[in-house]
């Protein structure tokens, strides 16, 4: 009787706890970034639906950082600014995955040239998204070029706004910090690209996905099937870009498959790992490493 | 018709399963309506919030690329939302999903006779105006919302998934369950106590639950107390109340019983009538109560006096009935009867009364003297009446013969052992003659027994010695003579060989070795001019041990004869096995040896034994025939009434020297 008792009550629990692998699904928010590209192409690849993934694309750095913070996705992607900010709320917020190295991929663009922004005199606009990397890359490239004095009004908004600018409407010096591939369609609206990441700016930008140690245990198998995804894709990207941007087309806006290979050379891939030296200047950053996938 | 518990719980259980699904059912699909209600409302809310703010920020139809990072929020916002366009007649202007290049024109939010369920089942998305001014021209466009049918799929599956799991399963289990809990602790329990009421074969363990704790409780002391009732009524029935012996009845069982085993198994038992001498005048001088006391008093006498495995009974007032199974003889018997008598013949003290009280006791054998109680019980009574006439304070056989031979056994018993004390015995000896030279090697230790009345031959009292055990002692004294008398002739320079008879009794004795082997060396006998004779009947028991006792002799210098070769278990393996130097021919095969049959057996022992390196001695040779023939066929030794008959020993001596000067004369 006694078996039998525990049968039917080890039978029922099982029953009850039984499910999928997985069991919830995981929900990542990215944006449109070339070097977060190789999620858009595992998701076009089919590459994730079995892995029970969902991919949030929003317009900017901050409103992905927002969206993660309000619940409604369980992990993000960002750069060590936007990562910064929310450890400080949740110190279990732990990098699992990186994906690249911006090297001239994040920049400065104005409506007129770098020489003529020093002659002018008045104040100057400056667009960008606040919560994001590109304050921090705003404030080295006023410090490197000696503009502390002048007055700069900064102008909040995010990259799908930023994008829609154009120069002709432009009163007075303006600044624009964005990144590829927005930076594409500014470009041929007239604004000019006058420091990148490229240009000697002691700044080291990485990008990479975060999550709580508790949503990285509990979706342990998802994240390890989806680092293995962006692995293939970069493999993919690098055997044949063509077909990789075919596929990832619709998520860089208006870029053409020039400007495409043109911003890949401005990243630096280190999703399969990153150098002794910029493993150490990854530290420095106050950017933990022991939790990637 | 009637349910069994077990079939009712069973019914119960699955009725009860029946009205929760029902519930559960109902209250399902009403859940899922409410929820597919609420996400409508969600959505179209969300749509009615989104196009109001759409109106009021888009200035122009090329600006709108600016409110596309609001859409994004949106759409990532909701799981419900896959992605929101906005679009004019012609074509798609700004969306969120990349892959959007085309309108979709359902919309059926407020299509009637559709449920809330069967509207998100069946809408792909949701669409609402915008209505913006360029200056003061009103422009239109059209925002929709695309559900995420595969989320709102899944969202609803799980639901589905969940309720059948904890509402629609997890019942099932709790309901067997609670089945299986009514089972081992109502059903089951009901189904022992009905098979205990029924059967009574296993008492029931302790119920877990009270009141059938307590109907089985009950009905545990019920059953042992009716139990308890019929064994004292049985015992009732087969005791005797006075003196607590089984009466009539327990002895009628018993007899009939042993009489079925003993008849299978062909087996024979004695009935003992025992009568009190003279108890009816003890009833009338002191009064029934002295009477029957003194009955208490000699039944529990009898039952002490009586081993444990024979039965005693009480059948009338003064008559008891004594059953013996095993006893080896008659001699046994009568000392176990004896025995009984002697403790009975005692003076008892009753109320302050001495009383002197004998026994008779009539024997009945089953089934020589009687197969049935009644026919056993009635010879036994006769020969009861028969002690009780020879004289009281008795015992005696229903057949006379038996009487009598019994009798003459107790007396030659007795006599027997008297005669060892007062030196009766004497032992003769019977040379062993070597047949090629004629010499005398040895001579046979015979036992006599000289009593006053005249010889009495060893045929006579051997067999009673070897049934009581007296063999034992008899034989001891034979060895001691025999070693004597040997050491008197090595000191007359008679070199011969004594050869003792020992029984297997004798030989099996704890010290029989010790003891032997001390007097040869006390005498300063050689042990070589020692040969000891057994019979065959030895190796049939106890053979390891005999085999051992015969090999230390042996090894001690001691020659073995096996004496009465043939007649017995003869078994070359038992030549092989024991060490047997000679073998003896039994006078049976000599007295035929002149027949053609007889003289095949004896050439053939004669051969077999030279063959197996043993001397063969032909035993009761009486005729010169059969001395000649035995010659003829090379037999090693002979001894017999032609050569000498068995004689003291100082005939013997005479005989040894004069038949050593013929042969040295030869």
């Amino acid at each position: 009787m006694l078996k039998k008792l525990v049968l039917i009550i080890t039978t029922a629990f099982l029953f009850i706890s039984c499910s999928s692998d997985y069991d919830k699904k995981l929900k990542i928010s990215a944006t449109t970034w070339v070097g977060y590209t190789p999620l858009f192409y595992a998701k076009e690849m089919g590459w994730l639906d079995s892995s029970y993934i969902k991919l949030l694309n929003v317009s900017s750095l901050s409103e992905n950082m927002y969206l993660y913070k309000a619940g409604n996705s369980d992990a993000y992607v960002g750069t060590q600014y936007e990562y910064n900010i929310l450890s400080k709320e949740d110190s279990s917020l732990v990098p699992v995955m990186l994906f690249d190295r911006s090297y001239g991929g994040d920049m400065v663009m104005g409506n007129v040239s770098l020489e003529e922004l020093k002659k002018s005199s008045g104040s100057i606009d400056a667009y960008l998204e606040m919560d994001s990397i590109n304050f921090t890359l705003l404030e080295d490239f006023i410090k490197k070029n000696g503009l502390e004095n002048r007055d700069i009004k900064y102008i909040n908004q995010d990259q799908a706004h930023i994008s829609t600018l154009k120069p002709a409407s432009m009163e007075r010096p303006t600044l624009l910090v964005t990144y590829s591939p927005y930076n594409s369609d500014l470009q041929k609206k007239g604004f000019m690209e006058i420091a990148s990441t490229k240009d000697g700016f002691d700044l080291l930008i990485v990008d990479a996905m975060f999550a709580t140690t508790k949503v990285l245990q509990t979706h342990k198998k998802q994240f390890a099937e989806l680092k293995k995804a962006v692995d293939m894709a970069v493999v993919e990207l690098q055997k044949n870009p063509k077909q990789y941007y075919e596929k990832i087309k619709p998520y860089m806006l208006n870029m053409n498959y020039d400007e495409f290979k043109e911003s890949l050379d401005n990243i630096i891939w280190i999703n399969s790992g990153a150098s002794p030296e910029l493993v150490e200047r990854i530290k420095d950053n106050n950017f933990p490493l022991k939790d990637l996938i | 018709m009637s349910l069994n518990i077990q079939r009712f719980t069973f019914l119960i259980v699955a009725f009860l399963l029946g009205v929760l699904y029902l519930i559960f059912g109902y209250y399902h699909f009403s859940q899922q309506e409410k929820t597919a209600s609420a996400i409508l409302r969600a959505i179209n809310s969300q749509m009615l919030e989104t196009s109001y703010h759409l109106s009021k920020d888009i200035k122009s139809i090329n600006d709108i690329a600016t409110v596309r990072a609001m859409l994004d929020r949106i759409a990532s916002n909701s799981d419900f939302i896959e992605s929101i366009f906005i679009h004019d007649e012609n074509e798609v202007l700004l969306t969120t999903d990349p892959f959007r290049r085309k309108t979709i024109s359902t919309n059926l939010l407020f299509s009637n006779g559709l449920s809330a369920y069967e509207k998100l089942e069946k809408i792909e998305a949701v669409e609402e105006e915008i209505r913006f001014y360029e200056g003061k021209r009103a422009n239109s466009l059209k925002l929709t919302f695309v559900l995420d049918k595969e989320e709102i799929s899944q969202y609803f599956s799980k639901r589905k998934s969940k309720f059948l799991v904890y509402f629609g399963f997890l019942p099932i289990f709790i309901l067997i369950f609670i089945w299986l809990l009514l089972r081992h602790f109502v059903v089951k329990p009901l189904e022992m106590l009905r098979q205990f009421a029924y059967y009574q074969s296993e008492v029931p363990k302790a119920f877990y639950l009270r009141e059938l704790e307590i109907i089985r409780y009950s009905m545990v002391q019920t059953f042992q107390r009716l139990e308890s009732e019929k064994k004292e009524l049985y015992d009732m029935a087969r005791t005797d109340l006075l003196s607590g012996l089984a009466n009539r009845n327990a002895l009628k069982e018993y007899v009939e019983r042993l009489i079925a085993n003993s008849a299978r198994d062909n087996k024979e038992f004695a009935l003992l009538f025992l009568d009190l001498d003279n108890f009816k005048d003890i009833n009338d001088s002191l009064g029934h109560n002295v009477g029957d006391e003194l009955l208490k008093k000699i039944s529990s006498m009898i039952s002490e006096a009586v081993r444990s495995n024979d039965f005693v009974a009480r059948v009338g007032g003064d008559e008891f009935v004594i059953i013996v199974e095993k006893y080896h003889s008659i001699v046994e018997l009568s000392a176990i009867v004896e025995r009984i008598q002697k403790y009975l013949a005692q003076t008892w003290v009753i109320q302050t009364y001495p009383v002197n009280i004998g026994s008779s006791v009539g024997i009945a054998f089953y089934p020589k003297d009687g197969d049935s109680l009644v026919s056993l019980m009635k010879n036994s009574d006769i020969a009861m009446y028969e002690a009780k006439n020879n004289g009281r304070a008795r015992y005696h056989f229903f057949t006379e013969e038996l009487n009598k031979r019994v009798q003459d056994s107790i007396a030659l018993d007795k006599e027997m052992r008297k005669a060892l004390v007062e030196k009766e015995y004497q032992l003769y000896y019977q040379p062993k003659v070597n047949i090629k030279t004629g010499a005398i090697v040895g001579v046979e230790a015979l036992i006599r027994w000289i009593s006053p009345s005249g010889v009495i031959t060893p045929d006579i009292f051997i067999p009673l010695a070897e049934e009581n055990g007296f063999i034992v002692e008899l034989g001891d004294w034979v060895v001691k003579e025999a070693i004597r008398q040997q050491r008197i002739w090595r000191e007359k320079n008679i070199d011969v060989i004594i050869s003792i008879n020992v029984s297997a009794k004798q030989l099996l004795e704890e010290n029989f070795i010790r003891d032997f082997k001390n007097m040869l060396v006390q005498n300063r006998v050689e042990p070589s001019k020692i040969d000891i004779e057994i019979t065959e009947y030895l190796f049939l028991q106890n053979s390891d041990k005999n085999s051992q006792i015969l090999r230390e002799l042996h090894d001690f210098g001691v020659t073995i004869s096996l004496d009465d070769f043939g007649t017995g278990y003869s078994s070359l393996s038992y030549l092989k096995r024991f060490p047997i130097d000679n073998l003896k021919i039994d006078k049976a095969f000599i007295d035929d040896c002149e027949s053609v049959e007889g003289s095949v057996f004896v050439e053939t022992i004669v051969k077999m034994g030279q063959t197996l390196n043993m001397k063969v001695v032909a035993e009761g040779v009486e005729i010169k025939e059969q001395f000649e023939y035995l010659k003829a066929i090379g037999c090693d030794q002979y001894q017999g009434y032609y050569f000498a008959k068995p004689l003291n020993s100082d005939d013997f001596e005479a005989l040894f020297l004069k038949q050593k000067q013929t042969v040295n004369a030869i």
